[in-house]
């Protein structure tokens, strides 16, 4: 009979164990707790008088001590005041992550622009403004998603190792202040600002003049090609950013109706008040320009001789990170209605 | 007639699983008035003791004895078993023997209630 398990299947114990995280602080008690129980439970199936393999036996473990998920959220139900805080933990993690991985991918919407007004002149631009415009928002939101799908998905792997992720371990006062940091710094630093990088094109372009559907002019097979490509990877950038929320959050993306849900909350709220504040900003933008009002192909103009103003130009948008935080709660608390957890079954 | 069986074996199922669900801290309590005890070897007693009535699933007992913890009925400290290993002994307090009298008294009352009601007249 064995007395110890092999590294490798302790290790595996090991991760099964890590999945019934529920508090920081007790975590590891907790983990240790259902370790030996696991480890007991394979050296007996190895000792039996049946001949397994180890996965054989790792199976059986695994069978016998129930749906980790299912305890988890067992073991949730008992410790209540320990993971509430960890869900404002998370909740501004994501949205830290979030802004961060907006200032960035804006940036590079600007530098993709800056970049094309280098490489064709101010009339190419202007006779295929659609392409043009279009690209650069489509390339941000795949940066957006890419990124923040990158940093979810780590920061889950580290969890599941054990390996605390920095906001588990950060200062409460420091992790308060980097949150207010990207709550209000658009306001407060606007040449720093580079606007939301994804900054959803459904309403945005169809409610722009001069970037609607062109039935005529050079190029306008391409032009509304790009315009349609806009427009569907716009409400796909929106629903995988939901996604990436409710994955972080633990909330099973499985049902349709609570992904419509989230879907159209985000854009019937999120959207058109973040058009408002842009209308705002064209207000802005005219009284101080006297000539800003003319639609994108003035702006383009500015963006050629490098005029520092085309980076203020969306700092009205930090509002809408705040509106994102409580959209995101109120899908969070949808999803917990939608998602009922069964009654716990104690036997199989 | 397959069909009949069936629909009777799951009703049963159902039943032995809500009657065994408001029974755990019970039966727990039970094996831990015998002798402290920790989480796999509680679960295997109370597997033996059943007779193959029931079989729990047992990563789902820990949430039970960390709820009866915190209600003060059992206390815990690890400890070295009998095969070397440290495990987490859980011990039954006077609280809990209480709860385990008062639960005993209740199933019992509840037994008999079901036996005078179920018994089927000139059986």
């Amino acid at each position: 009979m064995p007395d110890n398990l092999s590294s490798e299947t302790s290790e595996k114990i090991r991760a099964l164990c890590r999945k019934i995280s529920v508090a920081n602080n007790i975590d590891e008690e907790i983990q240790e707790e259902l370790y030996s129980h696991m480890e007991d439970k394979f050296l007996g199936y190895l000792s039996g008088e049946e001949k397994i393999t180890e996965d054989d036996a790792f199976i059986l473990v695994r069978e016998h001590f129930g749906d980790p998920e299912h305890i988890r959220f067992l073991m949730k139900e008992v410790h209540k005041v320990d993971t509430q805080i960890s869900f404002f933990r998370k909740l501004g993690a994501i949205y830290i992550a979030t802004s961060a991985v907006d200032l960035f991918s804006g940036y590079i919407n600007k530098l993709f622009q800056l970049a094309l007004v280098w490489m064709f002149n101010v009339q190419h631009i202007r006779d295929t403004i659609g392409s043009f415009y279009c690209a650069s928002v489509f390339l941000s939101a795949i940066i957006f998603i890419s990124i923040l799908g990158f940093i979810v998905h780590r920061w889950k792997m580290n969890s599941e190792k054990g390996i605390r992720n920095w906001f588990d371990v950060l200062n409460p006062f420091i992790f308060i202040g980097l949150v207010l940091f990207f709550i209000i710094s658009p306001a407060i630093n606007s040449i720093f600002w580079s606007g939301r990088g994804i900054a959803a094109p459904i309403f945005d372009l169809l409610l722009k003049s001069g970037v609607g559907f062109s039935k005529s002019g050079p190029n306008y097979f391409v032009e509304n090609l790009m315009q349609v490509q806009a427009y569907i990877s716009g409400f796909f950038s929106e629903a995988l950013i939901c996604m990436i929320w409710l994955w972080w959050f633990d909330r099973p993306v499985k049902r349709n109706l609570s992904i419509l849900i989230g879907f159209m909350s985000w854009l019937f709220f999120s959207d058109p008040i973040g058009y408002f504040l842009q209308d705002i900003r064209r207000i802005f933008f005219f009284i101080y320009q006297h000539e800003g009002f003319q639609g994108i192909a003035t702006q383009i103009d500015k963006l050629n001789i490098f005029n520092p103003l085309n980076f203020i130009h969306h700092f009205i948008w930090f509002s809408i990170g705040l509106i994102s935080v409580l959209f995101y709660m109120l899908i969070v608390m949808i999803h917990e209605r939608l998602n009922k957890q069964p009654k716990p079954e104690l036997i199989s | 007639m397959y069909q009949e069986l069936q629909g009777k074996e799951s009703t049963m199922n159902k039943t032995n699983k809500e009657l065994m669900g408001a029974s755990t801290a019970v039966l727990i309590l039970g094996i831990l008035a015998k002798a402290p005890s920790y989480g796999y070897e509680i679960v295997k007693r109370a597997n033996e003791e059943s007779e193959n009535l029931f079989v729990w699933q047992e990563g789902t007992i820990y949430p039970v004895l960390h709820k009866l913890e915190k209600d003060d009925q059992v206390h815990s400290r690890w400890e070295e078993s009998e095969s070397g290993r440290k495990r987490k002994y859980y011990y039954i307090t006077a609280r809990g023997r209480e709860k385990l009298r008062e639960g005993a008294l209740a199933w019992k009352g509840f037994y008999q209630v079901v036996l005078k009601l179920a018994e089927e007249p000139n059986a």
